[in-house]
């Protein structure tokens, strides 16, 4: 998948002035739609397809916060957030789950993993949104 | 509204003011006991649909005005139902300022435009702020994080930023209880636990929904606290929150303290059963005393029933003339024997139908005496006073027109008994007096008469100071001999104030002496009875009702008078040389040495007397303020209970008459105004 149009290339494409959000989704029409409305709240996105491509983003400092689908194909979500909690950078970062609504356990899981918070799907930006604001300016 | 006569109209307003008014006084009355009682929700609901009555019904009619005036007062109330404003001082004090002004709206019906009040958008928006208020409860959030909540990225600046966003933290206390030593302490992990006092608007799901991801389930607690918790807290709650003791302790503590009836069980003071009994009782007045606050009555014209009164007066009068003419015949015939068999039926029930209508007319004091409540609440916050007010006797009935007529005189004494009685708190404190003082406003019923007392624990009345202000104003002698009581009443004489200086409160201009004056017009006697240092009693003796007089009948040539008999105080017949006349004018009799006017009542009615000499004749002696009086009639007829009417509307007022009746003989006769026979004597 290429970058979409709008990210800029300072270092992996993140922003200095914005707070870089780091999308993790095997789905593209659900990293379009969540990319779509944190652009919309003035935050920048940073899109990865599945856990190995967003570790790779995950080098140095520079993502705010992480939003990740739970269930991937390539990678497991809950494997990827102890992924980036093995990250000393990434250690107290903000991370939070996209889940289904019968998903409890996985949640329960995601969260002693290291997962900061959850989004149920389906969801509106509006939701999204406040979720984030919940753990980032 | 526009089609209506402005005849239609008055009455339409008529009819509405009626009800409102009676819809104002129960919000008035409920809102004071809802500041006692915030949690009544019942009571809370009473007052409500007062306030909703009165916007749907002005509103109704066109009243815009009040209708939307109320219509705010109803929000303030409505908040409070769905527990979103709390009944505090300050609200309750601006819903009764309301009250007032829909009173004075809709007292201004009749003559101007009910919005123009100074007031109006002022407390308007008042009420509208506080709705506004978005601070409006208060919880105790009790969280206590997982030690791992940093490693999930949480940053608790951020839940405090949002709790911020909902409402207004008071307090945020640590807790460092489980922090490990420095040795031992991961700076990853976190050791403490907060206690948040949070004042919000939004409701607990709200605050929940902020610590969303913060909390687990145990690790969050959302309480709400009343706001109008006492200043003062309990011990034991003081104890857990200095960590002294933990919240167990004080539970297990509190269970093995026993109640009150318990102890007395045990103590073998009483039984169980009585304590059973006592309590089912106290729940019993919890009941009624909400009951009274809502009295189910209809609004009756008092000209219809004065109407009744009298109609009703007039037939007991017939029943006695039948009775008379009936004993006049004799029993022998089986025809008349049937005829009193049926006549005393009927006189029974007349008795009864007199008896009921006289208390249409009767009122429960409670109806005067809940005003007082708030009258001393706001002298005492005047004064800065800490002053309760402590009823007793409420249900005791009174005449209506008695009960309208003492009104004034009481809200004098009770103003008197708060600003001069009932010292500052420091100085109660200074004298070994609990810093509140206390007003009882007591009424109880004794034979044919009703007691109104007034009674306060304040300074009571100083004896020198009352005596020096009375030599001051010549009405005692230096060599007076009086007796303390004797000295005491003296403060209802006219210029008698002993008050040191003329506050807003009191010295108004109506003194004690208008006080008596008011009480005196109504048959009734004031009495007062002061401790110094412990307080005063001032007792008010009332006729069950003005429609009934104890009359003393005399005659006068042809003519029959009544006399009242509470202001008789003896009759006699005096000997020749005891009547003398002073200054070739005045009239004088001697009466056990002491020299008192004397009336001749034959020349003030210009009636031809039987008899034209005192010595001859009969005095009838009365009293009237402080001094007594003779007044000449030929002879005393007997005394007996008479119902007095007016005279009508042809003689609205006719000199040295106070009204009319009608004699067990069918005879009309007037009845003597002693206060003013003397008026116009003594004046000429």
């Amino acid at each position: 998948m290429g970058e979409e149009p709008g990210c800029r290339a300072f270092p992996y494409g993140m922003s200095m002035t914005r707070k870089n959000i780091l999308i993790v989704d095997d789905s593209p029409s659900m990293r379009q739609l969540v990319s779509f409305a944190v652009k919309d709240a003035g935050y920048e996105a940073i899109l990865a397809v599945n856990g190995n491509d967003a570790m790779n983003r995950l080098t140095s400092t520079g993502i705010d916060i992480v939003i990740t689908d739970l269930n991937m194909q390539e990678t497991d979500g809950v494997e990827f957030i102890k992924q980036v909690r093995t990250n000393p950078f990434y250690k107290f970062t903000p991370i939070v789950m996209l889940t289904q609504e019968s998903q409890e356990l996985k949640r329960q899981e995601g969260k002693r993993a290291g997962a900061s918070g959850w989004i149920v799907k389906p969801f509106t930006p509006e939701q999204l949104i406040t979720v984030i604001s919940k753990f980032i300016r | 509204m526009e089609d209506l006569s402005s005849q239609d109209r008055a009455k339409l307003f008529s009819v509405f003011s009626d009800e409102a008014m009676e819809n104002i006084t129960e919000l008035e009355t409920g809102l004071l006991q809802l500041e006692r009682y915030p949690q009544d929700s019942e009571l809370l609901n009473t007052i409500f649909r007062a306030a909703h009555t009165i916007k749907g019904s002005s509103g109704s009619i066109g009243l815009s005005a009040i209708s939307h005036f109320t219509h705010a007062m109803e929000g303030i109330l409505d908040r409070m139902r769905q527990n979103r404003l709390t009944p505090d001082r300050r609200t309750i004090t601006l819903l009764l300022k309301a009250a007032d002004l829909v009173k004075e709206m809709i007292a201004s019906l009749s003559s101007g435009d009910p919005s123009d009040f100074p007031q109006y958008g002022e407390l308007i928006k008042a009420m509208e702020d506080i709705k506004q208020s978005p601070h409006d409860r208060q919880y105790k959030i009790i969280f206590s994080p997982d030690q791992d909540i940093f490693r999930r990225g949480i940053d608790l600046e951020f839940i405090v930023r949002d709790l911020r966003a909902i409402g207004e933290i008071l307090d945020i206390k640590a807790y460092t209880d489980s922090v490990p030593p420095l040795s031992e302490i991961n700076p990853e992990k976190l050791y403490l636990r907060w206690d948040i006092l949070l004042k919000t608007d939004s409701d607990p799901e709200a605050i929940r929904e902020v610590f969303e991801f913060a909390g687990g389930e145990n690790e969050i607690m959302i309480i709400p606290i009343a706001a109008q918790k006492s200043v003062i807290p309990y011990l034991g709650q003081m104890l857990i929150e200095e960590g002294v003791i933990g919240a167990e302790d004080l539970d297990d503590a509190l269970k093995s303290q026993r109640r009150l009836g318990e102890i007395l069980v045990n103590q073998g003071k009483v039984s169980e059963k009585d304590i059973e009994q006592a309590i089912e009782r106290q729940n019993d007045k919890k009941i009624t005393s909400f009951r009274h606050s809502v009295s189910s009555t209809i609004r009756v014209d008092l000209k219809k029933l004065d109407h009744l009164v009298n109609s009703v007066g007039e037939m007991v009068i017939i029943h006695s003339m039948i009775q008379q003419i009936i004993q006049g015949q004799g029993a022998d015939t089986e025809a008349s024997e049937r005829l009193n068999v049926a006549f005393s039926h009927l006189q029974r029930i007349g008795r009864d139908i007199q008896e009921s209508t006289m208390s249409l007319r009767m009122l429960p004091v409670r109806e005067i005496f809940q005003r007082f409540t708030r009258l001393v609440r706001e002298l005492a916050d005047a004064k800065h006073k800490n002053v309760k007010l402590i009823l007793s006797g409420e249900e005791t009935e009174l005449d209506k027109s008695v009960l309208e007529k003492i009104t004034d005189p009481l809200i004098h004494l009770i103003r008197n008994a708060v600003d001069h009685g009932i010292e500052d708190p420091a100085e109660r404190l200074s004298k070994g007096k609990p810093p509140h003082g206390t007003v009882l406003l007591s009424s109880y019923q004794v034979g044919d008469s009703v007691y109104v007392e007034v009674e306060d624990d304040g300074r009571g009345l100083d004896k020198n100071k009352i005596f020096e202000r009375a030599l001051s104003e010549g009405v005692v002698t230096a060599t007076s001999d009086l007796t303390d009581e004797q000295i005491y009443n003296l403060i209802v004489l006219p210029g008698l104030s002993t008050a040191e200086k003329v506050t807003d409160i009191s010295g108004r201009g109506v003194g004690m002496d208008v006080v008596k004056k008011n009480i005196e017009s109504l048959n009734g006697k004031v009495q007062i009875r002061t401790k110094p240092g412990s307080g005063t009693n001032i007792s008010i003796k009332l006729p069950l009702t003005l429609a009934i007089l104890d009359g003393l009948t005399v005659s006068v040539g042809d003519e029959v008078f009544v006399v009242p008999v509470s202001s008789v105080v003896e009759s006699l017949r005096p000997g020749r040389a005891d009547v003398r006349t002073i200054s070739e004018r005045i009239e004088v009799v001697a009466i056990r040495g002491e020299y008192i006017p004397l009336i001749r009542l034959h020349d003030l009615l210009s009636i031809s007397p039987r008899k034209r000499d005192p010595w001859e004749a009969l005095v009838v002696v009365v009293q009237h303020e402080k001094n007594r009086y003779g007044i000449q009639v030929d002879g005393l007829l007997g005394q007996q209970q008479v119902v007095i009417k007016k005279l009508g509307a042809a003689l609205p007022k006719v000199r040295d008459v106070a009204s009319g009746t009608i004699l067990g003989d069918g005879k009309v006769a007037l009845v003597l105004d002693v206060p003013g026979i003397i008026e116009n004597t003594m004046a000429v």
